[in-house]
């Protein structure tokens, strides 16, 4: 395989804990993980194992306690920065909080066009929802009249104007119908097929991580347990 | 908007303060003496004095159009300062956390424990008099409570996936929050001014009714401190010390009915 887009070394992240008496509590423990392009990596975990956690660090939304992460083989400082911070991007669960509840889908979509420096005309804007099948009319509307389907599908659309080259996707298909769990997937696929993008998949149901990713890394109490293809 | 009409406190709160809003502001044109200008003193109600004179013989009801206005000045602007250093402080405490959430929360816990009664008090005594002197005093004591309810909220917002994906997009921190957090938060931010106006108003009315506030400038408080002062209760002139009352206990309760529409809101 290629050289890893995406290194974790012995990441720990440690949090304040609840518990009397308790200090701080490892909620990841030295984990260390490799990604490679073009490949869905299945980070499978059970609710309170750490993954989210772990995802959350490689993709920079929180700071590791130890550890690095190295992206194309340099390693990445917190807050990600430039190149980096455009290409790891991330796709959650709960696609109803996923988009500002004041703004139109329209609003939320400009904004990784001007990051981007791209024109986000009309035009553009519904080419970007049009391949999720997301129509024109839909921009105007307040994430409150959208169905969880729709949001997701723009969601989607959202980060890719970003064009990444990593994608977490923290359990993105859990609260969708099954008909909009089959485009999303089958949508992803293509897309990897196409872009070489790759995917960390987080997921507490062992069939479908099976039936998506390449390979399967096990975590549970913060650790990492076992690595393998499927 | 239509839903702010159908209810019927928001619109009763809107219709109360403007009215006051209008009084205030149209004093010169209504009030029909100069409030300082002296005449004939206790006289009651009559054509010539709506609401009669006082013991200098100046005419109340002048002296409650002009009054509206320092009343609601020192109000308004008392609540804005509570609520822009309140959210300034949360906004800064809940998206970093961490040691700045720290610090915030230890300074807003002493400020709260500190009595703000015998507070504002010591700052009237050490301060220059005048309405900015009162504004000042009010201020440094009223805004720990919304710093706090605004800083929980504030919390909440940034651990949610839409201020998360702003962050891995690359959007800039003044961005995510005075475009995705602030606007968030108008609901509280509108209890809070509403609450925020009409304490202030109240503290205001204490502290003139004590002979504390604003020195030479007529307010509602300062009418019912010399209406209590020179006997108006016992001499039963109503006319004298029952409207500034009603005027207090009205205007409040416009903005706690406004401030009750943002918690329902919320909820």
């Amino acid at each position: 395989m290629n050289d890893a887009i995406l290194e974790a070394v012995g990441l720990t992240k440690r949090f304040r804990s609840r518990e009397e008496g308790k200090k701080r509590f490892t909620a990841v423990d030295g984990a260390s993980l490799r990604l490679y392009p073009g490949e869905t990596l299945g980070l499978l975990g059970e609710s309170g194992s750490g993954k989210s956690t772990l995802g959350q660090m490689l993709v920079g939304l929180l700071r590791p306690d130890e550890g690095q992460i190295l992206y194309r083989g340099a390693p990445l400082a917190y807050p990600y920065k430039g190149e980096a911070r455009r290409r790891i991007q991330i796709l959650f669960q709960h696609p109803e909080v996923s988009f500002n509840p004041q703004l139109t889908l329209r609003q939320s979509l400009t904004e990784p066009f001007r990051l981007r420096g791209l024109a986000c005309d009309d035009g553009a804007l519904a080419a970007c929802i049009g391949r999720f099948g997301l129509y024109p009319e839909h921009l105007n509307r307040r994430p409150g009249a959208l169905s969880g389907g729709e949001l997701q599908r723009a969601a989607l659309a959202r980060v890719l104007v970003m064009e990444p080259e990593i994608i977490l996707l923290d359990e993105p298909t859990s609260m969708l119908d099954v008909i909009t769990q089959a485009q999303i997937v089958d949508f992803l696929r293509r897309y990897q097929e196409e872009n070489g993008t790759a995917y960390l998949f987080i997921t507490h149901s062992t069939s479908l991580a099976e039936q998506f990713c390449h390979r399967i890394v096990r975590i549970a109490e913060g650790r990492l347990q076992v690595e393998g293809s499927v | 908007m239509r839903k702010l009409v159908k209810n019927k406190a928001m619109l009763a709160g809107c219709v109360i303060i403007l009215f006051f809003v209008l009084v205030a502001a149209t004093a010169d044109l209504f009030a029909p003496y100069d409030p300082a200008a002296l005449g004939t003193a206790y006289q009651p109600p009559s054509a010539e004095h709506i609401l009669g004179t006082n013991d200098l013989g100046q005419d109340i009801f002048s002296e409650m159009l002009y009054g509206a206005r320092v009343s609601l000045f020192l109000g308004v602007f008392s609540a804005l300062i509570v609520t822009l250093v309140g959210s300034v402080l949360a906004l800064i405490a809940g998206y970093y956390g961490g040691v700045a959430d720290r610090i915030i929360c230890a300074v807003t816990d002493i400020a709260m424990a500190v009595p703000s009664l015998p507070l504002t008090l010591l700052l009237i005594a050490y301060l220059k008099s005048g309405v900015f002197s009162l504004v000042l005093a009010i201020s440094i004591t009223a805004w720990t409570g919304t710093a706090r309810i605004l800083r929980s909220r504030v919390r909440q917002i940034c651990q949610l996936p839409y201020i998360k994906i702003e962050k891995t997009l690359g959007v800039s921190t003044p961005v995510i929050l005075f475009k995705h957090v602030l606007p968030n938060l108008k609901d509280i931010l509108l209890t809070r001014m509403a609450l925020s106006v009409s304490g202030a108003m109240m503290t205001e009315s204490g502290l003139s009714f004590l002979g504390l506030g604003t020195y030479g400038q007529k307010s509602w408080g300062n009418i019912l401190h010399f209406a209590f002062f020179r006997n108006s209760i016992l001499r039963g002139q109503v006319w004298w010390y029952l409207p500034p009352i009603i005027c207090i206990c009205v205007a409040v309760m416009g903005f706690m009915l406004v401030g009750y529409y943002g918690q329902q809101k919320k909820d």
